[in-house]
């Protein structure tokens, strides 16, 4: 459900973005804000995201949804926003003239690199055109990669426990088939 | 007893030295068994070889790397609970119908103690595979751990939850083991079941969202005891917080211990059933 | 020592065993006999408890059939297909089993020991099992089924597949029970040689009955079994001798063709002497007398042929 709805996110705004007409269309009532404009961190470390969704127009909205969004800035960094963050798609009560709420994710460092997140705020119901889709400014993430464990010390534990259990159990065996190997041919 | 009174019971050969109860006897006896030229050694060796893997991966492999070092404990000690207790509830599993096919039951059964107590022995030596393997993976989680103050919360949830689960299967193999017809039967049946309990846990978190997802998780012992301990290694909530999800794996520990012993009398018997050849 | 009245257990509409009355007595060796399906398992399976009697009942060293955790503690018992667990020695399968019936860790392993020298194992009392022959393990099920010192030892089948020696010690191990630990035997087996040898008592089974019970000898007796001879007459006195026996009940003489004078009687229990009486009644010269008494097997396949009758002609 979620990926179709990532991908017309990214179309309509991108498409919305490219025509003339929206292009030089006046601004819709909703918008929708980041708290950080940039955030840093490394590899691996869950972070929140908050947005501000506010209807600054002079009649109440239908229901809205609100949608995460994570682009890499480098094509080699491949990115599958699911592992990033669950539930990106939020739906919204209707805002009253005036009202804002803000919508709130747990991002998690999945890749290194250099990344945008933004959100898009879309009605639930068809749009007419009086209501356009509203884009965030994106938030610019810059994520650090580290090597989360010491390999070497790892070695050591890894091979050192199947070797033992394996020589214990081997032991055991090898000592009862010799007692009794002893036993019968002194027969 | 005074020492002459010792003296002239030992020259009369009486035993003066207290006997154990028997169900302690029938677990000393059925651990021996597995643990002395049995099963046990084999099985550890592989649930080590399994934990060296994983743990290997999780320390090295780039893929696998972008985890969290708690998730990678979290991911660890899942391992070594899931397996420990798969092995403990094919060990269960084993226990009746395996020897009634290998014609160990009989001479069992024609002793004097309680049906009671041997199942209370047979489910102690099921269990001391568990404990093996919770052992064992004790360095896994230290070397995956140290550096972030999880290692004792992980050591401790994994032995409350690996516990109480290992507990519940180990007693569900026992009763599928007495009542199936043949040890084929009882296997197929455990590991069947055993699959089931662990299918949701595979499914991807969406799936598990909602009230009905979250339902479902609860109702399973492994999903809702794994999720236990994810909420709180993970999440970092408090021990207190997801207690809730320790009713279902507590539930099960104790509902097989009832039916187990309860049913001991019917479960250990020569033939499923009662009948004779 | 082992008392049954009018025992039986049934499965729906089948009578594995039905109204079965004996008694055993200390120091005697009974014999249980009966085809395949006559219910000799069955039966020991309920006097040692492993099932339960849906009728009548009985009583094992003195203690009723309703306290089978005081029964057991009284009786050894050897089943046919008995398992060992293969990772456990001799030792330690005695000592597990002394341990169940309420001796110290100590005196188990006292226990196992002399019962090991007992029956000869000692010298691989710390062998794996695994590597027992199967006459081993048969002398190590007997060690087990007298772990408790029991007064009553029930074995089923326990010379099967044993080589001749072994057989042998097998046999002289149940007579040494009996005599020197004053046990009552219970010998299931289809060796009706065995039984002759060693039993006192004989209980005959079939189809879940008892169709005889009692005393080797009494139990031949009292079946109406062929019994045969040989009487070797001069040949001229052939015609008289075929004369003389004609007038013997029960009899029934056959010339043999290729010795002349040689003459093979057939008849029941009593007749051949019989015969040789009319004979010498009669005048004729017995050059030669051979009887062939009619054994505790003719018994048996009589009496579970389903004709069975008894000497006064009863069913």
């Amino acid at each position: 459900m979620r990926r179709p709805l990532a991908a017309a996110g990214i179309a309509v705004a991108l498409l919305a973005a490219a025509t003339p007409a929206a292009a030089g269309a006046p601004p819709g009532p909703v918008t929708v804000t980041m708290s950080r404009s940039a955030m840093a961190g490394v590899l691996g470390n869950r972070v929140p995201v908050r947005a501000t969704v506010a209807n600054a127009g002079s009649s109440a909205t239908g229901r809205l949804v609100a949608h995460l969004d994570v682009v890499s800035l480098h094509e080699d960094v491949y990115v599958d926003a699911e592992d990033w963050a669950a539930d990106r798609s939020v739906y919204l009560e209707p805002l009253a003239p005036g009202a804002r709420t803000t919508v709130d994710w747990t991002v998690r460092y999945v890749d290194a690199g250099e990344f945008d997140v933004y959100v898009v705020v879309l009605p639930t119901a068809p749009s007419t055109g009086a209501d356009p889709l509203a884009i965030s400014p994106a938030m610019r993430l810059v994520v650090a990669s580290r090597q989360t464990l010491d390999p070497g010390g790892s070695l050591l534990v890894v091979t050192a426990v199947p070797v033992l259990v394996g020589l214990l159990g081997a032991g055991s065996r090898l000592r009862r088939r010799t007692r009794t190997r002893r036993q019968l041919s002194s027969r | 007893m005074t020492v002459e009174e010792r003296s002239r019971a030992a020259a009369a050969g009486a035993d003066l030295e207290r006997p154990a109860p028997a169900w302690l006897v029938v677990a000393g006896g059925e651990c021996r068994d597995l643990w002395v030229g049995g099963r046990g050694p084999v099985l550890m060796f592989g649930y080590s070889v399994l934990l060296s893997v994983v743990t290997y991966l999780l320390a090295t492999n780039k893929v696998l790397n972008y985890l969290e070092q708690r998730e990678a404990v979290n991911l660890a000690l899942q391992v070594a609970v899931s397996v420990g207790v798969l092995l403990t509830m094919v060990i269960g599993a084993d226990a009746i119908s395996g020897e009634r096919e290998r014609g160990t039951l009989e001479t069992l059964l024609l002793t004097p103690p309680p049906r009671r107590q041997i199942a209370v022995g047979k489910l102690l030596a099921a269990l001391s595979l568990w404990l093996a393997a919770f052992v064992l993976s004790l360095p896994y989680v230290w070397v995956l751990g140290r550096g972030v103050s999880i290692v004792g919360s992980a050591v401790l949830l994994g032995g409350l939850v690996g516990t109480l689960l290992a507990i519940g299967l180990a007693g569900l193999g026992l009763v599928v083991s007495g009542l199936s017809g043949s040890n084929r039967v009882s296997l197929s049946v455990s590991l069947f079941v055993l699959l089931a309990l662990f299918a949701p846990t595979q499914l991807p978190a969406g799936a598990r969202q909602g009230w009905l997802g979250d339902l479902l998780v609860r109702l399973n012992p492994v999903a809702s005891g794994l999720q236990y301990v994810g909420g709180v290694l993970v999440d970092g909530h408090r021990w207190t917080r997801d207690l809730s999800y320790l009713i279902s794996p507590a539930l099960l520990a104790l509902l097989a211990v009832i039916v187990l012993l309860s049913g001991a009398d019917r479960l250990l018997r020569l033939q499923r059933g009662g009948s004779v050849g | 020592m082992l008392e049954l009245e009018a025992l039986g257990k049934r499965y729906g509409r089948l009578d594995a065993l039905r109204d079965v009355s004996f008694a055993a007595y200390e120091a005697e060796i009974v014999g249980l006999l009966g085809p395949n399906g006559a219910g000799k398992t069955t039966m020991i399976r309920l006097l040692t408890t492993m099932l339960a009697p849906t009728s009548g009942r009985f009583s094992v060293a003195g203690v009723p059939g309703n306290r089978p955790a005081e029964i057991r503690r009284r009786v050894g018992v050897l089943p046919e297909s008995a398992g060992y667990p293969a990772g456990r020695t001799g030792a330690d399968h005695l000592r597990f089993h002394a341990r169940l019936y309420g001796s110290s860790r100590r005196r188990a392993a006292e226990v196992a020991d002399t019962l090991l020298a007992e029956v000869g194992l000692a010298d691989v009392a710390d062998a794996l099992v695994s590597t027992y022959s199967r006459g081993m393990r048969q002398r190590l099920g007997i060690a087990r089924a007298l772990v408790n010192d029991p007064a009553v030892v029930f074995l089923d089948e326990p010379t099967l597949g044993l080589d001749p020696a072994g057989h042998a010690r097998l046999l002289a191990m149940l007579r040494d029970i009996a005599e020197r630990r004053r046990a009552t035997v219970v010998l299931s087996t289809h060796a009706l040689a065995d039984v002759e040898e060693i039993c006192e008592r004989v209980v005959i089974l079939d189809r879940g009955r008892v169709v005889a019970a009692g005393p080797v000898a009494e139990v031949v007796d009292r079946a109406v079994v062929p019994g045969g001879a040989r009487v070797t007459v001069p040949a001229q006195a052939v015609p008289a001798a075929l004369e003389t026996l004609a007038g013997v009940d029960g009899l029934s003489v056959v010339a043999s063709p290729q010795r002349p004078g040689v003459l093979e009687l057939t008849s029941t229990g009593a007749a051949p002497d019989a015969a040789l009486h009319a004979l010498v009644a009669s005048g004729v010269p017995v050059l030669g007398w051979e009887v062939e008494r009619a054994r505790l097997g003719d018994a048996f396949r009589v009496m579970t042929a389903g004709t069975s009758t008894t000497a006064d002609g009863a069913p």
